[in-house]
């Protein structure tokens, strides 16, 4: 079935996905789909691809295959304005406070509102008191609640995060597991990398096993 | 436990030396070394040769040397605020918080300083032997190991000076300095091997140097100066990130090259303690949450320049007040500008290159911190207006004095202008799609040819006249460029 078989209310459909890193094949035909208010656990062991799925899906990677986001192409505007994408490595600017973060990528991505929901993730994930600094001098837990509370507090109908539990403390990963299951029912899809044992019980989600850089049925 | 330290430093000097030697030799050439090598001796055997010693020579100029000297160790009163010398993340974690003696670790890291500092002090003095007989009309033949000797002690007082909070070691580093500027005044003292051909002359260099070893060494007995671990980790990752971006530089990755954006701001802030690395000192208000998403890059672009230390937004408002004079002078059509002789070109389309490339450094400062469209939901001329706009802002507010002096017509202003933002697009469009960074001079003169190129075009083919019009049309087609 083609991308635009699939039409334009499908969040994600990536079909016969394969990339190629310095001559070595990472991912091999990866094909599947994910429907609205799905939110999808991305498995497998270190090596396996699941970073470089997820980089090339928000069009970061040179790929071959087909992927479209609601029936746009990935690297297409209307694709991004779609989608949030929460690297492993929180990719943050070091200029900027974290409240002008907020700020900043509300108005980047259109979405007044995402300002206050931001604010309430970061109050949820304790950072409050840390509006006025530079995320640069905060902890690798700390840039990820940020980052987590930027893409979270957007509520995109697409959110793509790459390990977004690493880091975190027993408490905000509950609150973030909660969170995404929210997304979830909200009718927005999730997309999210991981392999700690603990995700399985703390999260509903549908499982894609990546092994060897081809998706196990 | 110091024996494993020594144990470990055999291994990895013996196994990095190898492989420095096995890249020496693929990436270059052992072969292509000696060649090179051999050209340099001949150079220098025949620059030697060339010198004719003078028919009445110079004094040998002792108080000159005296005052080098002296500024030399006097100046030891402002280090102290950085290690000299510092061990990586990974000698600071396995044997810096080890049952090891701090100078058992720190030993190999300090001798290759030392050693650098004393090869340095013995090339200079070689050079100095080497003009002597010629210059002075005396030989100072001991010249190479003095200097090596005083280089020394004063990388041991740059580092006593800096250790001065560790228990023991508080005066040492004064102790240095006080013995150096006496030995460099007193007679026979540091002057001594380079004004004569007497080995007496190390005698001063020579304790000196073995005084502020011996320092050195007691004041890494039992304690690390209180700030070494952190200020070793923050410089560690400054040469990280040089090392980094040198190595993506030379790989062709030219936007990894560029950017560090705050990080290493925040580093140096860090290293110095300085206000701002944790907080801002200052901060615009903040951009409308309903604000187009370029006027939110601006808001960017203009923080960062707020931001600023005083010295650099200094450095930046000389030099945009100079480029918007250029910008402007180039375009007033003033008749000594047009008159003949050298100052015709800058009447001419060359000026106008001059004047772009005054205007890309300017632009270059400007334009705010790199924005990486990536996977955000934005248009590149989005992202350009962003940039520019806080900088054109500038320009035009710096150059409206010249335009009043100048008394500039409306042809003239339009020209100046379209020339400026000509310069600050092409800068900002050629900088985010060839990654290079705005500050990087390639993109700076990329951006001031093209933006000079109607000019000189024009000029070429004898219809000047055209030039502003010409200006505005490129103006149009780069801003709707999609890079």
């Amino acid at each position: 079935m083609t991308t635009e078989q699939l039409g334009s209310a499908t969040p994600l459909v990536v079909s016969e996905l394969t990339v190629r890193l310095a001559g070595v094949s990472v991912l091999e035909d990866v094909t599947f789909t994910l429907a609205p208010g799905e939110v999808a656990l991305l498995v497998g062991a270190n090596g396996a691809g699941k970073s470089t799925l997820i980089r090339a899906v928000v069009g970061l990677l040179p790929s071959r295959g087909d992927i479209a986001i609601f029936g746009r192409p990935n690297r297409s505007l209307t694709a991004r304005s779609k989608f949030v994408f929460s690297p492993d490595d929180p990719a943050l600017y070091e200029d900027l406070t974290l409240r002008e973060h907020v700020r900043f990528t509300s108005v980047v991505y259109g979405r007044p509102e995402a300002d206050e929901r931001a604010l309430v993730w970061l109050e949820r994930f304790g950072l409050t008191a840390r509006l006025d600094e530079f995320p640069g001098t905060h902890s690798r837990g700390m840039r990820q609640k940020l980052a987590l509370s930027l893409a979270l507090g957007l509520e995109m109908p697409l959110t793509i995060l790459d390990e977004p539990f690493n880091g975190l403390d027993i408490a905000s990963q509950e609150r973030l597991a909660a969170g995404l299951q929210e997304r979830g029912k909200a009718g927005g899809a999730v997309l999210l990398t991981g392999h700690q044992r603990e995700l399985e019980t703390l999260l509903e989600a549908r499982r894609l096993d990546l092994v060897d850089g081809q998706l196990q049925a | 436990m110091n024996a494993a330290v020594d144990y470990l430093r055999r291994l990895t000097v013996v196994r990095s030396f190898h492989a420095y030697r096995v890249w020496v030799g693929r990436a270059v050439g052992w072969w292509t070394l000696v060649y090179l090598v051999g050209w340099l001796v001949v150079f220098v055997v025949a620059g030697l040769e060339a010198l004719t010693p003078l028919a009445n020579p110079v004094a040998g100029p002792r108080m000159v040397l005296v005052g080098i000297f002296v500024l030399m160790f006097i100046s030891l009163a402002l280090a102290g605020r950085v290690p000299p010398v510092i061990l990586d993340r990974r000698d600071l974690y396995r044997l810096g918080i080890a049952p090891v003696e701090p100078w058992a670790a720190l030993r190999w890291r300090f001798s290759v300083r030392v050693a650098g500092a004393a090869a340095l002090g013995a090339f200079i003095g070689l050079l100095w032997t080497a003009v002597t007989p010629a210059v002075f009309g005396y030989g100072a033949p001991w010249a190479a190991p003095a200097l090596a000797l005083v280089f020394v002690a004063r990388f041991t007082g740059s580092w006593l000076r800096y250790a001065s909070a560790t228990e023991g070691s508080r005066y040492a580093g004064w102790w240095v300095a006080l013995a150096g500027v006496a030995l460099a005044v007193l007679p026979y003292g540091l002057t001594e091997a380079f004004l004569s051909a007497s080995p007496l002359g190390l005698l001063a260099p020579a304790s000196l140097a073995a005084m502020g070893l011996a320092l050195s060494r007691k004041s890494l007995r039992e304690y690390w100066p209180p700030r070494f671990p952190a200020q070793s980790l923050v410089l560690t990752q400054l040469q990280a990130m040089r090392t980094l971006q040198l190595i993506a530089g030379m790989a062709g990755f030219l936007r990894q090259a560029a950017a560090d954006g705050g990080e290493r701001r925040r580093l140096l802030a860090a290293l110095h303690d300085t206000p701002g690395a944790t907080k801002p000192r200052r901060s615009l208000p903040l951009v409308a949450a309903t604000a187009p998403q370029w006027r939110a890059i601006a808001w960017r672009t203009a923080t960062d320049l707020w931001r600023r230390p005083l010295l650099r937004s200094l450095f930046a408002l000389v030099i945009t007040i100079s480029a918007a004079t250029a910008a402007v002078l180039v375009n007033s059509g003033a008749e000594g500008l047009r008159a003949g002789g050298v100052t015709s070109l800058l009447g001419g389309a060359l000026g106008v290159l001059l004047a772009a490339l005054l205007t890309a450094r300017a632009g270059s400062a400007l334009l705010g911190p790199e924005l990486a469209v990536g996977a955000l939901p934005l248009e590149p001329l989005e992202r350009t207006l962003g940039r520019v706009v806080p900088g054109a802002a500038l320009f035009l507010l710096f150059g409206l004095p010249a335009v009043f002096y100048f008394g500039v017509g409306v042809s003239g202003l339009v020209g100046a202008a379209t020339l400026v933002l000509l310069v600050l697009l092409a800068l900002e469009k050629y900088a985010s799609w060839s990654g290079t960074g705005t500050s990087r001079w390639e993109a700076q003169i990329v951006a001031a040819i093209f933006a000079a190129l109607p000019s000189l075009v024009l000029a070429a083919f004898g219809v000047p006249g055209w030039t502003v019009g010409v200006q505005v049309g490129v103006l149009v087609v780069v801003t709707l460029i999609s890079v």
